[in-house]
């Protein structure tokens, strides 16, 4: 009777231990395999495309933290600096001043500064007060009138990074992707292409100047890992529906 | 203090802090539901003073009581936003409070074991055994509700599967247009379709008959028959003038004022140069005197009663007469934002004219006419890609009558059609989002297209050899290679780039380069073979509309406020060797003949070279 | 010429006498070595939590590292990314190509499976801060009557294979999506889910850990790992004297009784029972998988194309009036429907074979439940159920043996009636 128990012991124990081994290996080999595949041990962050984004206004109420993570940038290169700015007024603005009737966000976060007047035309800068904007898109609307120099970006240092972010969820067009955190930022494309071109003017205007050789190569930079990442996704929304493409022959 | 005082102390202690958080968790969900149903940022009473102020724009009273409004729902915005910081703050220092003093009252007051008697731990494993398996039959049994009340609650009103959805689809649609599951329909329609084009009346007998057949290659080549050239490639074997100034008049052999707005380019025929020009109510095709640049005849082109009964919806910058004319030697055709397409002789005489209906186009049409042999050829997109309003036509030259039409699944489009042979086998090529398509000028039959565009597509496709180059703003330029059938997009593309991608000026390619003009005032080259990263970039303080001429060697570039450069490039850089200007804005292409250019500006046409008087 | 005046409609930046364009810069995420930092911790705190458990047997250190885990890993590192979310990374990655899974998303899913291989479920003691949190507020539990217990306790199977369905077609990942504890952590997140956060705290006080045992995904693969663990929580130092001390000390139901099997006269029908389980087992797995089928319309309904695509119908047919955000900008970009009705119809052919799986899988679940719940083992001492175990370690200072490891008591007999078996009341 006690041989049996023990033996029977034995025969669960060497049962385990094969069990275990065979997964021990078989998370090995999953590790091996999900570690070797694509990844480059960089976190992943999320970001919006501009050009995809409509300004709905979900980024504002959607995202997990009470403030949203996602505000408005402007890319400076892009902004024609209008006196009439679509951004900043509202479409049937009483007077081109500061008042309240007249600005078009909702919490007075675009800020109107005004830089010279040449040949008659009177240009104003346009920033972003961070802390009171809310992420609403109204400006981004009204920008997209004109240059649509004003986009939509996730902030890193706000964003909590959820696993699955919750305004990619509700987001009406699906401009939510997950980039490599060291990228930050998606340009819409005619950021990218000037910011690309005022780097390249820069390097070359630089001459000894080498901080602004550095500063226009690292514009440079930005705008082609823009491109690099864009080549990317077309790849590989290629790749992915060329499966498609053979079972539609078929 | 005895356990028990302390066990009751931290008992209390729990009970207070939990009652607290329960009553600022209450506190806080009704600030939620306040804030969802009246946003400061959202209140209609805000809206309500704003709709009154734009009525009453002066009022001291309405502004003064508006901004207060606004300031109060802005303070109240980020009030509450803090209201809610704190409320969780709280929340968080009393649920800890709670959680460490309920912990203590458990660990002072723990409950020690004391087994009571119990049956046999058999019948109590059999026991738990037997409910157990009754509970998970019962777990299964409500899965098995729930999967078939999910499936019964949610039908889909898309059919599931993927042949019947091919099928549905074809019964919705009601036609045999591409559903993007089968292989696109395409067809060319037969000769008599007539839907929405009425056939042009039969030319006027009494005009005295113009030379049959068509011009050869060689009589084409001699003038600037259409867009970009005799080919539309925008290459021309001729040398460029130097030392011209426009305000002195040097080296300018003539500037006529052109008689009526428009973005088209003049396009040349032996002496003649012809042009057309509209407003909304007039069309009108003008001939110049190539060497002295007089306005030999104006001649309006008569419009027919659907073409004119309204005024098609244009951009000014697009205007009502942007498509380039085509000549064949014998008549010159124009078409104009309306639909309306007209032949003339060399005399102004109407030979035929039609309209092709108002087309649906964001901007206005554009797309300039092409020629191939004795047949017009005439892409009219208009619409969106699911109307199938788009066709390509060609046309009988000296009747106007519609030889083929083929329909085409694309949206309005601003790009121009060019023609090219592949061992001898000719080919339209035309682009539109997605497609750079090539047609048969015999039927118009597919011959095969790549999926290579999106968006709104306005450069017009080159070619060099057997390889067509098509660009676009988005996603960039491609280069296919034309001896394809059917959806070449996978099989005979050879590269693709998008830096530099021109959103309306035309490529340039020749046989080592591939040259691109952004229109923010970039010119970008790729090698033409192998594609890549550009080989060289060139920054301009200019934007460009206008398409790139070469002319020799050289690379003419007209910036669209006048600049005009002029660029040297080879597979190391690109130079700029000459800088001058025209003195008015410029969208057009120019024409180069015998050392010559002739180009429209905004309100002249400009003809820059060495008087024939002083060089013989 | 096409003039298509896009370019030109674009008002250049002016040239400026003096003032520069500046550039806007957007801010840096965190530092990539942070997510190694974390990892690291994530395996000292495992590493931790196993000697605690096997060697140290403190609960206070237990209760210690788990406060510790709950402020780390909980409140400021705010709960993302966390073992039990990762398992969707892993199998998206798995699945798509063209996802690129961080290294230490990869250590974040594979460490706590590797240590429960080992050392039973440690992760769930004191490492995880979804676990931690339920702990902590578990004072006062009652016991779940036992056929619930093995009821509920299917669930999470069930969830796993939701997760995995939804994660490998590139749907949603649902854990995160409904985690009901990282909004606490952050202080902030949707209301629904702080709510029902809330809710299963207040019902942790008296249900100990009901996600982690009805719920958790990642719970239920460890439950299967935990069963061949190499060592395990053992609740006697040395050998049970069978003293039923500890009986109801366990908050989560998990310690098995002592048994024999039924006698040999008892065999037939329990044979007979288990021959029926083992013969329905297949019959359980096909209906579930074609019930699975069934699904295939409902499930892909999560997809954002296939709501789209049902919208853009149901505005096209008159069915609803006006448009959403959505269906607006899919109208806007000029795509025909016929492209996004062929996509749903791509994701549906996609989810109909996982929803199979799903199926099978939750037919497999129920029918391994069934047999093993006819299946008598025999049992010679109290010990955890290694399947529910979460090593707590709350059961070890009820056990008499445990008292005289501590020097607290000389001998067993001072607790219990060695005679009778019979234990003394305590004071």
């Amino acid at each position: 009777m006690m041989a049996d128990t023990s033996s029977k012991k034995d025969r669960r124990g060497f049962l385990n231990d094969a069990l275990r081994t065979t997964s021990v290996i078989a998370l090995a080999g999953a590790g091996g395999f999900l570690a070797g595949r694509r990844s480059e041990g960089e976190p992943m962050v999320w970001q919006l495309d501009p050009d995809q984004c409509i300004g709905c206004g979900h980024c504002a109420t959607y995202c997990v933290l009470d403030e949203s993570a996602v505000k408005c940038v402007n890319c400076f290169d892009m902004c024609g600096f209008c006196d009439i700015c679509t951004g900043y007024f509202e479409m049937n603005y009483l007077a081109l001043d500061t008042a309240a009737e007249n600005q078009l966000c909702p919490t007075g976060a675009l800020v109107r500064k005004f830089i010279e007047e040449k040949s008659g035309q009177r240009f104003y800068e346009y920033t972003i007060d961070v802390p009171l904007c809310i992420g609403c898109g109204k400006c981004v609307i009204g920008c997209a009138l004109m240059n649509g120099s004003l986009y939509m970006q996730v902030e890193h240092d706000r964003c909590v990074d959820c696993n699955e972010c919750a305004i990619a969820v509700a987001c009406p067009t699906q401009a939510f992707h997950r980039i490599p955190a060291s990228q930050k930022e998606i340009l819409k494309r005619r950021a990218e292409a000037v910011l690309g071109a005022r780097g390249r003017r820069m390097m070359r205007e630089a001459g000894d100047d080498a901080g602004m050789y550095r500063e226009g190569a690292e514009l440079l930079e930005r705008a082609l890992t823009q491109r690099r990442w864009r080549q990317q996704q077309r790849s590989a929304s290629t790749a992915s529906s060329e499966p498609e493409g053979t079972a539609r022959d078929a | 203090m005895t356990r028990w005082e302390q066990y009751l102390l931290a008992f209390r202690c729990a009970a207070v802090s939990g009652v607290f958080v329960a009553v600022v968790a209450a506190l806080l969900l009704v600030d939620y539901t306040r804030r969802i149903a009246d946003d400061p940022l959202n209140a209609p009473a805000y809206y309500e003073l704003k709709q009154q102020l734009r009525e009453d724009p002066r009022s001291e009273a309405l502004i003064g009581q508006f901004r207060t409004l606004d300031e109060r729902l802005r303070t109240a915005y980020f009030e509450r936003r803090r209201f809610s910081w704190w409320g969780t703050w709280l929340m968080f220092g009393g649920a800890i409070l709670c959680a460490a003093m309920a912990k203590w009252a458990a660990t002072l007051h723990r409950r020690l074991p004391h087994p009571e008697p119990q049956d046999s731990p058999e019948e109590l494993q059999q026991e738990d055994r037997r409910t157990g398996r009754w509970a998970v039959a019962g777990f299964g049994g409500l899965v098995v509700l729930a999967v078939v009340g999910l499936y019964a609650m949610m039908p889909s009103s898309l059919p599931s599967d993927r042949q019947q959805l091919a099928a549905w689809i074809g019964s919705e649609v009601a036609s045999d247009a591409p559903l993007g599951l089968a292989a696109p329909a395409h067809h060319a329609d037969p000769v008599d379709d007539t839907t929405a084009t009425p056939e042009p009346p039969p030319p006027d007998a009494d005009l005295p008959p113009l030379p049959p057949g068509f011009p050869s290659d060689e009589e084409l080549q001699a003038n600037w028959p259409r867009f970009r050239g005799w080919d539309g490639r925008g290459i021309v074997q001729d040398r460029l003038p130097s030392d011209w100034q426009i305000e002195t008049g040097e080296g300018i052999l003539w500037k006529t004022e052109v008689p009526l707005p428009g973005n088209s380019s003049p396009i040349l025929w032996e002496d003649r140069i012809f042009l057309t020009g509209a407003d909304q109510q007039t069309r009108e095709v003008f001939c110049f005197d190539a060497s002295t640049g007089q306005l030999v005849w104006r001649k309006e082109v008569p419009g027919t009663p659907e073409s004119t009964a309204e005024v098609p919806k244009v951009m000014e910058a697009t205007g009502y007469a942007a498509p380039t004319p085509v000549t064949d030697g014998r008549r010159v055709y124009a078409i104009f934002a309306n639909g309306d397409l007209a032949a003339l002789d060399f005399e102004g005489r109407v030979r035929w004219a039609r309209s092709l209906g108002i087309p649906k186009n964001s901007y206005g049409h554009a797309s300039s006419l092409a020629m191939y042999q004795d047949r017009l050829i005439v892409q009219f997109d208009q619409g969106i890609r699911d109307e199938e309003l788009s066709r390509l036509f060609a046309l009988d030259a000296a009747t106007g009558r519609t030889i083929w039409q083929h329909v085409r699944d694309v949206p309005n489009s601003w790009s121009s059609p060019i023609v090219m042979y592949v061992d001898d086998q000719a080919q339209i090529i035309t682009c539109a989002d997605p497609w750079v398509k090539a047609n048969s000028p015999a039927d118009g039959s597919l011959l095969w297209q790549a999926d290579n565009l999106r968006g709104d597509v306005g450069p017009s496709p080159v070619f060099v050899g057997h390889t067509v180059y098509a660009a676009n703003e988005f996603p960039g330029v491609a280069a296919i290679r034309a001896d394809g059938q059917g959806d070449v997009s996978q099989t005979h593309l050879l590269w693709e780039a998008d830096l530099g991608a021109p959103d309306t000026a035309s490529p340039l390619a020749t046989e080592e380069l591939v040259l691109l003009v952004a229109s923010y005032g970039i010119l970008t080259c790729y090698d033409a073979v192998e594609g890549g990263d550009p080989l060289w970039e060139l920054d301009f303080d200019a934007s460009f509309v206008s398409s790139p001429t070469l002319v020799g060697d050289q690379i003419l570039l007209l910036g669209e406020d006048g600049e005009f450069y002029v660029v040297e490039a080879t597979t190391e850089e690109g130079q700029i060797v000459a800088e001058n200007h025209l003195g008015e804005p410029c969208v057009t292409s120019p024409i180069v003949s015998n050392g010559r250019i002739i180009v429209r500006g905004e309100h002249h046409l400009i003809c820059i070279g060495p008087n024939p008087s002083t060089t013989p | 010429m096409s003039p298509i005046a896009r370019a030109s409609d674009l008002i250049p930046v002016p040239d400026f006498t003096e003032y520069q364009v500046p550039i806007s810069m957007p801010p840096a995420p965190d530092h990539p070595l942070w997510e190694w930092f974390n990892v690291s911790l994530l395996l000292v705190a495992l590493i931790a939590a196993s000697y605690i458990a096997l060697v140290n047997r403190s609960r206070r250190a237990m209760f210690l590292l788990t406060v510790a885990a709950l402020i780390w890993f909980g409140f400021l590192y705010e709960g993302c990314i966390c073992a039990i979310g990762s398992i969707q990374n892993v199998v998206l990655a798995a699945f798509d190509s063209s996802y690129a899974i961080p290294v230490t998303v990869v250590l974040v899913f594979l460490l706590p499976l590797v240590f429960t291989l080992f050392f039973g479920r440690v992760f769930c003691a004191a490492v995880c801060p979804l676990g931690a949190i339920q702990e902590i507020v578990a004072v006062r539990t009652v016991r779940v009557p036992s056929w619930l217990d093995h009821a509920l306790g299917l669930f999470p199977y069930i969830y796993l294979g939701l997760a995995v369905l939804y994660a490998a077609t590139g749907t949603a990942f649902v854990i995160c999506r409904y985690d009901p504890f990282v909004p606490i952590f952050r202080l902030s997140g949707d209301v629904n889910m702080l709510i029902f956060g809330g809710a299963l705290l207040v019902m942790g006080v008296f249900v100990g850990r009901p996600y982690c045992r009805y719920l958790c995904p990642y719970g239920a693969i460890l439950a299967v790992l935990s069963k061949v663990s190499k060592w395990h929580a053992r609740i006697p130092p040395d050998e049970c004297i069978k003293c039923r001390l500890c009986e109801d000390s366990c908050p989560y139901g998990a310690i098995e009784l002592p048994s024999t099997p039924p006698s040999r006269e008892d065999r037939p029908p329990e044979r007979r029972r288990l021959a029926a389980m083992l013969a329905l087992a297949p019959l359980l797995v096909i209906g579930a998988a074609g019930l699975g089928w069934l699904m295939t319309v409902p499930l892909a309904r999560l997809d954002h194309n296939v709501r789209l695509a049902e919208r853009i119908h149901a505005e096209d047919t008159g069915q609803v009036e006006g448009m959403t955000d959505a269906s607006e900008a899919f109208r806007n970009t000029g795509q025909p429907k016929e492209e996004l009705l062929a996509m749903v119809a791509d994701i549906r052919s996609r989810v109909r074979w996982f929803a199979i799986l799903l199926g099978a899988w939750t037919g497999l679940v129920v029918a391994v439940k069934l047999i093993s719940l006819s299946v008598y083992r025999r049992c010679d001492e109290y010990r955890p159920d290694r399947a529910r175990c979460v090593s707590c370690a709350r059961c070890y200072w009820y056990c008499p043996g445990e008292q005289v490891r501590l020097g607290l008591i000389d001998d067993v007999s001072e607790l219990v009636d060695l005679e009778t078996l019979e234990a003394k009341p305590t004071s």
